[in-house]
């Protein structure tokens, strides 16, 4: 069953002149709850940009997403974000300690005290961080670590679908892989990932489907198998453009 | 209290060509800004002067409440402008820059520390309006600066189901904290540093220094907290103009 559904989705913007710009022109995709699904393009394809529609952080122009089968902005926007949790893509922590940012999410719903170790301490462990870290200021951590607090942030309000912007683009290789294992636990255990990524190898570890963007167009929808077997279309990842000659 | 002849005042104009031969000395090209300067203090007392003196003579509280107003007005005015990057900008430093005049009058003449009298009532607001116009221009613009510099925070704080006063709230302690810097720091070097005007003229003017002092203290209480309540009405209007229903973080065009 489709979980997360684009049907003709244009998303128009103003800049800073007051232009109208295009950002997505009529995505339709559709991503099969369980799975983990890429979104994949060159930079500045718009990959972001849909990410931000389905946590509902702006609204498309025309055409319709539906989450679960209803229609987004059929949705209290508190229930959505509930279920559909965003790690951003720069490590989007708040000023202050590991626990802080873990618990943000229970604390401002009053779900659990701000300051409730336990908790704290059991989504640590999920993400693989030592215990020890519960107190550290958020800025002395690693970049690999800060992404795994980002990560457990998100995953404090247990929500069924998890959008990551780029999670591991500046990550070294090691820490890179465990954020990659941790995508496959979490999805083995039934929450559905859809991740932007312009790693191909990222991609193939990953992903069982994909879209591919081109300046806000879908230029290939399929399953990773298909990607792989479609020439132009990786030559684009690889190079940020089709015919794949510099 | 002295009184100064017209002679003497243009007597005073030496300060002011000192300043021009300076400016000259030193070639820093601000001798039309000085001249400019002069003539505006000039005209401008001088106006306000006749003004007052008109008022005073009415006795009429209706007068007062309307050059109260007035001033308020070109405050309100003048903080909107510096902080039009906010939407409604002016209708926010209005609303906070009347609240905040009225209340202060309100607690002053309700305690009995200034008669209800317009050579009381006009400077005191006269007072209150110069010094909360700075902290509405100051918190419109460090709320705007801290939401656009924070707007990864701000939007991961919504997705994280923070409603937008939570999503604001890093933005608004800031916002609040450096804009009521220079106010504290002000009160803080009263006395030794500076003297404020109204103490130095009311010694000018030839009351006892410790009466002078009272008065000033009140003052100076009074002018630490009235831009605090300003602030504070000016950040709760403002952060709302950057989210809508849908608890999105609006940031307008090119954002
Ligand atoms: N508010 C905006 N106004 C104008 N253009 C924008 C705005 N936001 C994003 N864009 C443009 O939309 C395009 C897609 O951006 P984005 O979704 O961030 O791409 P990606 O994540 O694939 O790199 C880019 O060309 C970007 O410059
Ligand atoms: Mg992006």
């Amino acid at each position: 069953m489709a979980i997360v559904q684009f049907e003709n989705v244009t998303l128009r913007k103003k800049d800073e002149k007051n232009n109208e710009v295009t950002i997505l022109s009529d995505l339709s995709f559709s991503v099969e709850a369980g799975t983990v699904f890429a979104l994949a393009g060159p930079s500045g394809s718009g990959k972001s940009s849909a990410l931000r529609l389905i946590n509902r952080l702006d609204d498309c122009s025309s055409g319709n997403i539906y989450i679960d089968g209803k229609e987004i902005r059929a949705w209290d926007v508190r229930d959505l974000r509930n279920k559909v949790g965003f790690m951003f893509q720069e490590a989007a922590l708040f000023e202050g300690t590991v626990m802080e940012n873990v618990l943000y999410g229970l604390c401002i719903r009053g779900l659990r005290k701000c300051e409730h170790e336990p908790t704290a301490l059991e989504l640590l462990k999920q993400v693989g961080l030592s215990p020890e870290l519960l107190h550290r200021n958020v800025e002395s951590l690693s970049g690999g670590q800060k992404q795994r607090v980002n990560l457990a942030r998100t995953l404090a309000l247990n929500p069924d679908i998890i959008l990551m912007d780029e999670p591991t683009s500046s990550l070294d290789p090691a820490a890179t892989r465990t954020i990659e294992n941790l995508i496959q636990e979490l999805n083995a255990q039934g929450r559905t990932f859809i991740v932007v990524s312009h790693s191909l190898e990222q991609i193939e570890r990953l992903a069982s489907a994909c879209v591919v963007l081109d300046a806000g167009r879908k230029v290939f929808a399929g399953s990773t198998r298909e990607l792989f077997a479609a020439r132009e279309i990786t030559n684009l990842l690889i190079n940020g453009k089709e015919d794949g000659d510099d | 209290m002295t009184e100064i002849s017209t002679f003497q005042v243009l007597l005073s104009l030496v300060f002011v060509a000192g300043a021009l031969y300076f400016s000259r000395l030193f070639k820093v090209k601000m001798g039309k800004d000085i001249v400019v300067s002069a003539v505006r203090a000039f005209v401008q007392l001088l106006a306000i002067g006749y003004v007052l003196d008109f008022v005073f003579g009415l006795d009429s509280p209706l007068w007062v409440v309307l050059m109260i107003a007035i001033m308020a007005g070109v405050a309100a005015y003048n903080s909107g402008k510096r902080g039009a990057k906010v939407k409604n900008s002016y209708l926010i430093s209005s609303i906070a820059i009347f609240f905040t005049t009225f209340v202060t009058i309100l607690v002053l003449s309700g305690f009995g520390i200034i008669p209800f009298e317009a050579q009381y009532i006009i400077p005191v607001s006269g007072m209150v309006i110069g010094n909360v116009m700075n902290g509405a221009s100051l918190a419109l613009m460090r709320l705007d600066d801290e939401l656009k510099s924070n707007r990864v925070r701000v939007e991961a704080a919504l997705s994280l189901g923070a409603a937008p006063i939570q999503a604001a709230a890093p933005a608004l302690k800031k916002a609040v904290v450096t804009s009521m810097v220079p106010v504290v720091d002000r009160a803080k070097v009263v006395g030794i540093v500076s003297l404020p005007g109204g103490m130095s003229g009311m010694i000018l003017a030839g009351a006892s220094p410790l009466a002078a002092v009272k008065f000033q203290i009140v003052i100076m209480y009074m002018l630490l907290g009235s831009p605090f309540l300003t602030v504070a009405i000016v950040n709760l209007l403002a952060y709302r103009q950057y989210f809508n229903r849908q608890r999105q973080l609006v940031l307008g065009p090119g954002n």
